[in-house]
C-alpha cells in the first residue's frame, strides 16, 4: 500500500507539471468570471419587474389563508421517472 | 377578537382597508414572495411534482420553517430534509436528494467569488521542494492540502438525480425517460462562468475528493482511496479539478 501510494504521489507530480503548462495557456487566455453585482440575477429570475423573482412585487391583493382543503398528488414530469423498489403503485 | 389587539397604533398606518383585511393582504404578499423564492431555488422540483403539488409543499414548509434571513436567496435550505418527512411526497423517494442537488446549485450560483488556485505556484512545487534534497519530493507533497471553492458541493445519491436534473434544464428534450435503477450518482457541483455545473464523478474519484474536502492531505486521501479502489490514480483527476476551479488555495504543511 505504502509503495503504491508513493507511486501515485509521483504520478501527481507529473500532473502538476501539466498544470504548469495549462497555467501559462490560461494566463494568455484569461477570461474573468462573470462579475456578480447588483442587478445580475439567475436566468428567469430578474428583479422586481418579473413575477418569477424571489423579490417579486407580484403578490395579489387578495386574502389568502392557504386553506388546505385538498391533498395534492404529484402531477408533473415524475411520471417519466420510473422504477425503483420504493415507488408505490398508487401514484 | 383580533389577534392583533396588541399591535401598536403606529405600527399600522390607516388604509382604506380594515386592519385585519390589510394584514391579510400583507400576509398574502409575504407568503407569495416566499413561495416564489422557493420555486426559484427549486425549479426542477416544481417541474417534477407539478405546480399545484409544489404550492402545497411550499405552504406546509413555510409553516414549519419561517425565513430566518433578510435575504430571500437564503430561504429554503431546510427543504430537502423537510421532504424526507413530507407524507404526500413519500412515493417519490428520490425527491429529497434531487432537492439537495438543486440547493447545491442554488448556493453555487450565489457563492462569493474567490481568487482561483495559483496553478503556476502549484506546478513549481516539485522543483521547489527538490531543492531541499533528492528523494524528499514525494515525502513533502504527500502533505499537500486543498481548500474548496465556496461554490463547490459533493453529493451522492442512490438514484440518478443528476440525470433527472439534466433532463429538466432549459433546452433539454421533453420526451425523456429515466429509470431510477440507472442510479446511483456521485457529483461535484460547482460554478462556471455564472452557471451552476453538475459533474459526475466515479466512485473512487468521489471517495478521494470527499477526503480532500474533509481536509485530508493528498497522501492520506490517496491511501484511503486505494484501500477500496486499488486502480485509483489521482494523476488524471487532479489537473481536471484544479483547472475546473474546484480549489482556491493549497497548503503544504509537513507535520511529521
Amino acid at each position: 500500500m505504502q509503495q503504491q501510494k508513493r507511486k501515485l504521489i509521483t504520478a501527481t507530480l507529473g500532473s502538476l507539471l501539466v498544470l504548469g503548462l495549462a497555467a501559462s495557456a490560461h494566463a494568455a487566455d484569461k477570461k474573468p468570471e462573470m462579475e456578480k453585482c447588483f442587478g445580475i440575477a439567475k436566468a428567469g429570475h430578474n428583479d422586481c419587474s418579473s413575477n418569477k423573482s424571489a423579490h417579486s412585487c407580484a403578490g395579489q391583493a387578495t386574502k389568502d389563508r392557504d386553506a388546505m382543503d385538498f391533498v395534492a398528488v404529484p402531477k408533473g414530469t415524475c411520471d417519466k421517472i420510473a422504477g425503483g423498489t420504493e415507488m408505490k403503485k398508487a401514484m | 377578537m383580533s389577534p392583533f389587539a396588541d399591535t401598536p397604533d403606529d405600527f399600522v398606518r390607516p388604509t382604506r382597508y380594515p386592519l385585519s383585511e390589510a394584514l391579510d393582504i400583507y400576509r398574502n404578499n409575504w407568503r407569495h414572495n416566499l413561495r416564489q423564492a422557493l420555486a426559484g431555488a427549486y425549479p426542477v422540483l416544481v417541474q417534477v411534482v407539478g405546480e399545484a403539488f409544489f404550492r402545497q409543499l411550499a405552504t406546509r414548509f413555510m409553516d414549519e420553517h419561517p425565513s430566518a434571513s433578510g435575504n430571500l436567496h437564503d430561504y429554503g435550505d431546510a427543504l430537502p430534509a423537510f421532504l424526507q418527512g413530507f407524507a404526500p411526497a413519500q412515493p417519490l423517494s428520490y425527491l429529497p436528494d434531487l432537492a439537495a442537488l438543486e440547493w447545491a446549485c442554488h448556493r453555487a450560483y450565489f457563492a462569493p467569488d474567490e481568487p482561483p488556485l495559483d496553478l503556476q505556484a502549484l506546478a513549481r512545487l516539485p522543483e521547489q521542494v527538490a531543492e531541499g534534497g533528492a528523494g524528499v519530493v514525494e515525502d513533502t507533497l504527500e502533505h499537500l492540502r486543498f481548500e474548496f471553492h465556496p461554490a463547490c458541493t459533493l453529493l451522492a445519491s442512490p438514484w440518478p438525480v443528476d440525470a433527472i436534473w439534466r433532463a429538466h434544464q432549459p433546452g433539454a428534450p421533453e420526451d425523456f425517460r429515466i429509470d431510477l435503477k440507472d442510479g446511483p450518482c456521485r457529483v461535484l457541483v460547482n460554478r462556471s462562468e455564472g452557471e451552476a455545473t453538475v459533474s459526475a464523478l466515479a466512485e473512487d474519484e468521489f471517495r478521494w475528493l470527499r477526503e480532500i474536502h474533509a481536509g485530508a492531505t493528498l497522501g492520506d486521501a490517496t491511501a484511503r482511496t486505494l484501500e477500496h479502489h486499488p486502480d485509483f490514480n489521482p494523476g488524471i483527476l487532479l489537473p481536471r479539478l484544479a483547472l475546473g476551479g474546484t480549489w482556491t488555495r493549497f497548503t503544504l504543511e509537513n507535520r511529521s
